[in-house]
């Protein structure tokens, strides 16, 4: 962890580029359990830089010039591979919510009960459980 | 160019709305940190405080003379929100929300771009990330000790 601007960082933080950052945080609020932790806007109404957590995890999200999403992209290029406690409780939310997703939860050979999803621009990600024993 | 117009900044304590407000508010003495950047006149402050309630001031208080009005109090709803204005027109806006055994609290700062862009930029990243970590910090202290 990394201390600054009175927040701690994870040493490795994903920076996420959306089209429509406010419709992505509404989402990964509602399907995948984010929390909004820092929000700053700029004169004309964008989005300066997001900040979302999750556990321990923190994603950094926004528009920034020349960058594109998977939306229009047209292709996915990393996925984002995350812990959870109650991996069947997030399938339920998700699916709720309306995320696009890639099945339902299953036990791993590598010791994982987990589910792929896709967010509305398209990013990957994938949530997994450790199995018991 | 554009320039930062508004921060929000989020965190969860481990008391209830009612507690959290009046921690905020009747406690920011003990959790407003000390330095030559936090307040207006570093040498001579030697406390922060409210007024309470909607025409109140927070005011940074000397030793001697008259204290000094940092901004002043527009809306004040114990347990729920608190919204201040400053001499400059920007604004910060507290709200208190009760999030499972938690309450969420919420610190917006509108109004950077009637500042100076140094300034306005320096609110973005340090401002408002830094009152609300102090103010969380002293919280986990206080619900822990």
């Amino acid at each position: 962890m990394t201390e600054y601007a009175g927040q701690s960082f994870p040493t490795l933080c994903p920076y996420l580029f959306y089209e429509d950052t406010g419709a992505a945080m509404e989402f990964l609020e509602r399907a995948f359990g984010f929390r909004e932790r820092l929000v700053t806007k700029d004169d004309d109404g964008t989005y300066r830089h997001v900040e979302m957590e999750r556990g321990g995890g923190v994603v950094m999200m926004g528009s920034p010039p020349g960058h594109k999403s998977p939306k229009s992209l047209g292709q996915v290029t990393v996925g984002l591979y995350l812990h959870v406690d109650d991996v069947d409780k997030l399938y339920e939310q998700a699916k709720a919510a309306g995320a696009e997703l890639d099945g339902e939860p299953a036990d791993q050979a590598y010791g994982v009960r987990s589910f792929g999803a896709r967010d509305p621009e398209g990013h990957q990600w994938w949530f997994a459980q450790p199995l018991a024993g | 160019m554009t320039k930062p117009a508004s921060v929000r900044v989020t965190v969860y304590v481990a008391v209830d709305p009612a507690a959290a407000f009046e921690v905020f508010t009747a406690e920011i003495d003990e959790w407003y940190r000390r330095g030559p950047h936090n307040f207006f006149d570093p040498v001579r402050a030697v406390a922060i405080r409210f007024e309470p309630g909607v025409g109140g001031r927070l005011l940074e208080v000397y030793g001697e003379g008259k204290p000094r009005e940092m901004a002043r109090v527009e809306v004040w709803e114990p347990g729920i929100r608190l919204l201040l204005r400053d001499s400059r027109d920007t604004e910060i806006d507290v709200t208190f929300e009760a999030s499972g055994d938690e309450t969420k609290v919420t610190l917006e700062h509108r109004g950077l771009e009637r500042l100076p862009t140094a300034e306005a930029e320096s609110h973005a990243r340090f401002g408002g990330r830094l009152l609300i970590a102090w103010f969380s910090e002293y919280m986990r202290e206080r619900t822990s000790a």
